[in-house]
């Protein structure tokens, strides 16, 4: 159902003549509840714009490792479904060449998968970062996020093997790097 | 002839019957007066519009922390300047930074999240611009101030701290101005912070944008 709705979402984005679509490669890391967790995947994103302010949807699917402590969780994957808004701050035009900054704002919902636990979680975060636009058709962007999660309840909590580190509750708090084109 | 008598006889009995009362003759100059109507002042010139940056940048390097030297990279650094004078900018800045205290490769691991705020003045100390002014390249030392709040296994604590660098920068002013008008820019940056367990460099390098 879940994965329904993400295409949904972007079947809608998707279908605007006035959306662009963009693909990107994505590294992150977080912490949750005891867990560290990373990996690198794509990000495929839907936008639209108006004036300073592009509105996009992402769909993220990534391979991750984690360990809690010193005990390894093997490989995942992440799937991530964001929306938000992305402010063009500045904007230096060149000819038909834009080079400009961007903030964004963005929440939504990531669940990590091993083979036999998975967890899901909102987040909510911000990005900065740059991007080119040639001829108002090609979009090339570099953006770094920061993100936060709440804190972990006792259902959330991924279920660790063998013997489990005393571990604090705590906030999840990541980061994700991004380089993309969209056109 | 005898019209024209009775006419003067009438007028002149008329004029003797209403005295002229000199409170209210009004004199009334040949010469027009002055216009005393004066044009409105002119408007004040427009206040000068704040010339503003705003940035991004990326770094990396190194700071003591306790008994730890730690490697560190900001991986998202939002930057701000104001240009007071032609010359003088304060600058503000929030630094995203990953803490990994140093070890054997093996045993490196993220170790704490930093997130660092500073302000301070940069002052231009050499500047030189093409001859159509299109392009210019300057070189200008920074110092400041601000707080570090660390977190992770390496610890919690906040850090002051001072710094002091310099910055290499190359920037294109398409209005051919190079202090006031729209600019974008590129710089690097050497910067020696020091914190109360000691003195850590780094350096980064950036894009901004002038307005």
């Amino acid at each position: 159902m879940q994965r329904l709705v993400i295409l949904a979402v972007l079947a809608a984005l998707g279908a605007s003549a006035h959306a662009d679509v963009g693909a990107s490669m994505v590294v992150h890391a977080s912490t949750y509840g005891g867990l560290d967790e990373g990996g690198a995947g794509v990000m495929l994103e839907a936008s639209r714009r108006r004036g300073r302010l592009e509105y996009f949807g992402d769909l993220g699917v990534s391979v991750i490792s984690g360990k809690r402590g010193t005990i390894g969780l093997g490989t995942g994957t992440d799937t991530s479904l964001l929306g938000g808004v992305r402010v063009i701050a500045r904007s230096f035009v060149a000819d038909e060449v834009a080079f400009e900054l961007a903030i964004d704002l963005f929440g939504g919902l990531q669940q990590l998968w091993w083979s036999d636990e998975d967890v899901t979680r909102p987040l909510l975060g911000a990005g900065l970062g740059w991007q080119v636009r040639l001829n108002e058709k090609t979009t090339i962007r570099v953006m770094t996020r920061l993100y936060a999660a709440p804190t972990v309840s006792d259902r959330d909590e991924p279920i660790c093997r063998g013997a489990c580190p005393e571990q604090p509750r705590e906030a999840a708090l990541g980061f994700m790097g991004m380089f993309g084109v969209s056109w | 002839m005898v019209k024209a008598l009775l006419v003067l006889i009438a007028t002149t009995s008329v004029a003797s019957a209403h005295p002229i009362s000199y409170d209210h003759v009004i004199l009334v100059d040949s010469n027009p007066p002055p216009n005393l109507i004066v044009a409105p002042p002119p408007p004040p010139p427009p206040a000068e519009k704040l010339h503003t940056r705003l940035g991004w940048r990326v770094g990396m390097g190194k700071l003591p922390f306790g008994q730890l030297e730690v490697s560190t990279i900001e991986l998202l650094q939002l930057t701000g300047d104001i240009q007071l004078t032609d010359r003088t900018r304060t600058f503000a800045e929030y630094e995203l930074m990953l803490l990994t205290p140093d070890g054997p490769p093996m045993m490196k691991s993220v170790g704490g999240i930093g997130h660092r705020g500073s302000v301070g003045l940069v002052r231009e100390i050499l500047g030189r611009r093409t001859r159509d002014g299109a392009a210019a390249f300057d070189l200008s030392g920074e110092l400041g101030g601000g707080a570090t709040l660390v977190s992770g296994t390496i610890g919690d604590r906040v850090l002051p701290h001072g710094l002091a660098g310099l910055r290499c920068g190359f920037s294109l002013h398409p209005e051919h101005d190079t202090k006031r008008e729209p600019s974008f820019g590129f710089e690097l940056l050497v910067r020696a912070t020091f914190v109360p367990d000691g003195v850590g460099f780094g350096f980064g390098l950036g894009m901004y944008w002038g307005e």
